[in-house]
Order: C-alpha cells, then structure tokens, then sequence
C-alpha cells in the first residue's frame, strides 16, 4: 500500500487526531524511557557528561532518512507528499540561536518537558506554562518583526543540493561524520567529571 | 559490547551505501516534463465560466477560486469567494499553502487565462491536486454571464437554454439588471453536471 | 540513595525507535513529529477566550482563528496529548514517577524554577521565529534531508554550546 496513507485517502482523514494521539503515545514514551524527561541528562549534551541527546537524535533522524529513501524508491511512499519544512534563512538562524538560549537555560524543550511534566518534573511544568508565555511575547511584538519572519524564503531547498551532492552521498557522509561523533563522545564522556542526577 | 556497535555501525554503513543503488532518481518526484506537457495539451483542467456559474448559484461548498492577479486588480473587483494569490508571489509560504486546503477544487483565474494556466503549471508541477483553470478568466466571466449575447432564432434549443441559464445567472450575480423583454423566469431547467473528463464547450 | 527506577534505553536503541516512528508518522501521515505548535495552539485559545476582539485584530493569533474550528482542534495538540500519556506510562513502569524539581546541588530549587521559566519563555519565543522546535524543524526537517532542519538544528545546538559556558555554574 502505497503511503502517506491519509494524503491519499486511503484512511480517512478524519482518524488524523486519533492518529496523532497514537503516535505521540509512542513518542513520548520512547522519549521518557530514553532518559528525555530529566533535564540534567538533557543539558548533559553541553557539558560533555552525557551525550545521549546527540546519540538518539542523530541515530533517529538517519535512521527516518534512510528508511524513507528505501520507502520512496521501492514504491513504498511518494515522498513528494510528505511535508518538507521550508526555509526561511535569518528567521531559523535567529531563531535558533534564541532556542538555543532557552534550552541551555530551561534544560528542555517542548517535547521533552511534556514527558518531565508527565512524570511529575515541576521544573517543566514552569517550563511548559513559561513556553506559551513565550509564545504570547512574540505574537504580541508581532507586528515589529513581521517583515523579518517572512524574510530569507528559500522554498523547500534541499540540503544536498545547497552542498552539491546527491542523496545518497550526503547521507552516507552524514552516517559517518555521525558515527565519529559517536566515538568521540563516548570517548569524552568517559574523562568528564561524572555527575548524579 | 563494543564488538556490537562495531557490527551495528558496520550495518548502518551498508545501509547507506545501497542508497547508492537508488542514484539518479531525483529525490523529491515532481511532476516529469513529459507527463506535465500530457497533461498540459489535455485540457482537462478547463472550467466555464457557464459551469462555474452553475456551481455558486448551487452553493457547491467545494469551490475555491483562486485569483492570479495583483492585489489591486483583486480589490477592484474579485469572483465570489475568490481568494488572491498573486502570480509572482505564489511560491511564498502564505499564498502557496491555499492549496493544501482538504476538500476543495482550486479555480485559477485571471483577466484573460494566460496567468491563470500558468499558475496551473507551476501548482500542477508541485503535484498539488485538484486544480483547474477558469477558461477566459474575468474577460469572459463579463461577456458570457453579465452581458450574455441573445441567440438568433436559427439556433438550437440548447443555445437557447443556456442563454436563458446565462440571464438567470446575470441576474443572481448583480441582482438586478435583467431586460425587460426576455423576462422569462429560469426555472424548470435541467443543470446537468458536465462530466470532468470532457473538454469544455462555449467560448470567449 | 536508593534508586528505585530503572535504567534508561541504550540511547542508539531509543534512537532507533524514535526514527522507526518517525518514518512510521511520514508514512501514515505525511507529515513528521512536532511539539511547539501546540504550545502555540494553547496560546491562541487561550487568548482567543479571554480577549477576543484583540485575537482578532493582532496579526499573528488571526491566522489561526476561524470561526467554525477550535484553535486547539490541531494535529499537533492531540500528538502532545499522547506524548503525556506515553511518558507517563514509561514513567510508571520504570518507577519514575515522582513530583520533584530536579536540579544541581549547586543551585536551589527556587534557582532552577526561575530558570525553567526564563528558558521557556526564550524558547517559546524562538521557536515561533524559527517556524518549528527540536522535534518538528531540526528533528524531522533533517529526516526529510530539508535545508531548513540542518540549519535549525546547528543554530539550535551551536548556540547552546557558545552560551553553555556562561550557564555552566546552573549544571555542574
């Protein structure tokens, strides 16, 4: 059967909130069990303690590429349906960096705190209320960034076309460039300093 | 331990050199030159103005016109329900994602249709779906509803009827404005759905 | 201390997983993992009921407000609902349920709370400019090999390592 099923009808889309229900299920157990909800082994990334952020992530997000280039080209999925995040330059690099801020200061970010606040972190909860009072902040100040926000659209450019490469080439440097990060951090971790949390 | 990251690594490395198998497949499918240009001379996408009449009298919930032209011409004067999209900006995020809209049949028009089919082009290579274009755009919209031209008598009964469907139209679109000496009322008139697939009669 | 809870996934495991559902939500949806947007959906109801007339009026809530549809009527809101009750259940059968703030020896509660906040104000914000958080823009743009995940995702985590050093004094 061909995919994305519910683009193609072939279910209904009105199971798409039950679906979603499903998946985040899913989601925030995976999460929760990889060690998400504790924002110390969060932050742990940055001090070089515990690097289990870059380990799932990066394993996550090679594993979803490879798995949909096989699925695209057996048939499986028509990729061209599956929603690519557009880019807008300055507004994700700024972005970004403020995000960047917010996790080094709050130790989460929104999925994470969610699976803190369902285990009974009260650091997320303040995280979680505190998010939408971000929100809040930046759709009142709307008006002075407007121009900004919608600035830098570069459509739903490709990374291996920005570096010149085809598919299957970036992602086999990624898989290495990423299993090197492995090593190095498994290797960094074993000097640093242990920290209890 | 160590020996199964070792295996594992080994494992993922493989993985993505068989990606390598898959090489000069573009990525992404868009639609290809030749099945666009297929699609292109078809001509399935056309919509009248007469059939697009047809449907907002009825109230099809499933219209969505989608007006190519610049913002000022849309202010001036725009189809019922019709949103802006115009031409030069339709790849920016908030015009383009009109088109992910569930449900709807998308209506390109322009004053003519040379804007309209291009917009077409460019969604239709996207693999948006749904999408049509309204045949002679706002231009015949005016000559064919709003001042429709009185058959002479010579013509076939169907000629007729439509002229009578086109006063009816005039008359819901501007309320008001029907002539004096054609007042026949438009009821009792079969509207049969012409069906997709074939090509579009009645011009401008 | 006695540590009642069990231990966590081998995170190349967790990673696996977590890419294994990834690929499953693009196949069955279309569309990848998120979690920001309901952050925002929450914002906009909640403005929405409390001072309608401005929801209306101000740019950016009016996008997301139309008459016949909540604005928490969203995907995203339903996937964070599910995301609460996965983390609960990993969280209960490996014991880890426990209210608490959990912070470095070196800081107070009080400190990391104020923290929290402060981040989660920052990274509400952020994540509005950059159209997406960890999950939905660095997490899935770089499943889908977009321009924009890898682009988010250095901002994200290169930006936590340059202000790192001036928080370390929080965490270790």
């Amino acid at each position: 059967m061909m995919g994305p099923l519910i683009p193609l009808d072939i279910i209904d889309p009105a199971w798409n909130n039950v679906i979603a229900i499903i998946i985040g299920i899913a989601f925030g157990f995976i999460l929760e069990s990889s060690g998400f909800s504790s924002s110390r082994k969060l932050a742990g990334v940055f001090y070089g303690y515990d690097f289990t952020v870059l380990k799932v992530f990066f394993t996550a997000a090679i594993t979803a590429a490879i798995g949909l280039y096989y699925f695209h080209f057996m048939g499986w999925i028509d990729a061209s349906l599956v929603y690519i995040n557009p880019m807008y330059v300055g507004p994700a690099i700024v972005g970004g960096i403020v995000m960047g801020l917010g996790f080094i200061m709050g130790g989460y970010c929104p999925g994470t705190c969610y699976t803190g606040v369902a285990i009974g972190k009260i650091d997320a909860i303040a995280y979680s209320f505190a998010l939408m009072l971000g929100v809040f902040i930046y759709a009142e100040f709307y008006p002075l960034y407007e121009a900004f926000y919608k600035s830098g659209f570069m459509g739903n450019a490709m990374v291996f076309d920005s570096l010149g490469l085809t598919p299957a080439a970036f992602i086999m440097i990624l898989i290495v460039v990423a299993l090197g990060m492995f090593v190095a951090a498994t290797q960094i971790q074993n000097k640093v300093k242990k920290v209890d949390y | 331990m160590n020996k199964t990251y070792v295996v594992l690594a080994l494992v993922l490395v493989l993985l993505g050199a068989g990606l390598f198998y898959f090489q000069g497949k573009p990525y992404v499918m868009e639609l290809q030159p030749k099945a666009l240009l297929n699609d292109i001379n078809e001509n399935t996408r056309y919509v009248s103005v007469d059939e697009l009449a047809e449907r907002i009298i009825n109230g099809d919930p499933s219209v969505q016109l989608i007006d190519v032209r610049d913002p000022y011409d849309f202010m001036d004067f725009a189809l019922p329900g019709a949103e802006n999209m115009p031409l030069p900006d339709m790849l920016l995020e908030e015009y383009i994602q009109m088109l992910d809209a569930y449900g709807k049949d998308f209506i390109f028009y322009s004053n003519g249709d040379i804007q309209a089919n291009q917009a077409w082009v460019i969604a239709h290579r996207m693999e948006y779906k749904n999408l049509y274009v309204l045949k002679g755009g706002v231009n015949c919209w005016f000559e064919t509803i709003i001042q429709p031209k009185a058959p002479v008598e010579s013509e076939p009964q169907e000629a007729i009827d439509l002229y009578q469907f086109r006063l009816g139209a005039r008359q819901y679109f501007t309320g008001g404005g029907a002539d004096i000496e054609t007042a026949a009322p438009v009821e009792g008139i079969e509207f049969t759905r012409k069906k997709k697939s074939s090509a579009v009669e009645g011009g401008c | 201390m006695t540590d009642k809870s069990k231990k966590y996934w081998n995170p190349y495991f967790g990673g696996v997983m977590l890419g294994l559902l990834l690929l499953a939500t693009f196949y069955i949806t279309g569309r990848g993992l998120g979690a920001s947007g309901a952050a925002k959906s929450a914002t906009v109801a909640i403005v929405d009921k409390v001072a309608p007339a401005h929801a209306e009026n101000a740019t950016y809530y009016s996008k997301f407000i139309s008459d016949d549809k909540n604005p928490m009527n969203q995907w995203l809101v339903f996937e964070v609902i599910g995301i609460l009750a996965g983390a609960l259940l990993s969280g209960a059968l490996s014991s880890r349920l426990k209210f608490k703030v959990e912070h470095s020896p070196k800081i107070t509660s009080r400190t990391r709370i104020i923290m929290a906040i402060l981040g989660g104000i920052a990274f509400g914000f952020g994540s509005q400019m950059a159209r997406g958080c960890t999950s939905g823009a660095a997490l899935t743009g770089m499943a889908t090999l977009s321009l924009a995940g890898f682009v988010s995702m250095m901002a994200i985590f290169g930006s936590g390592y340059v202000f790192a050093y001036f928080f370390r004094k929080f965490w270790i």
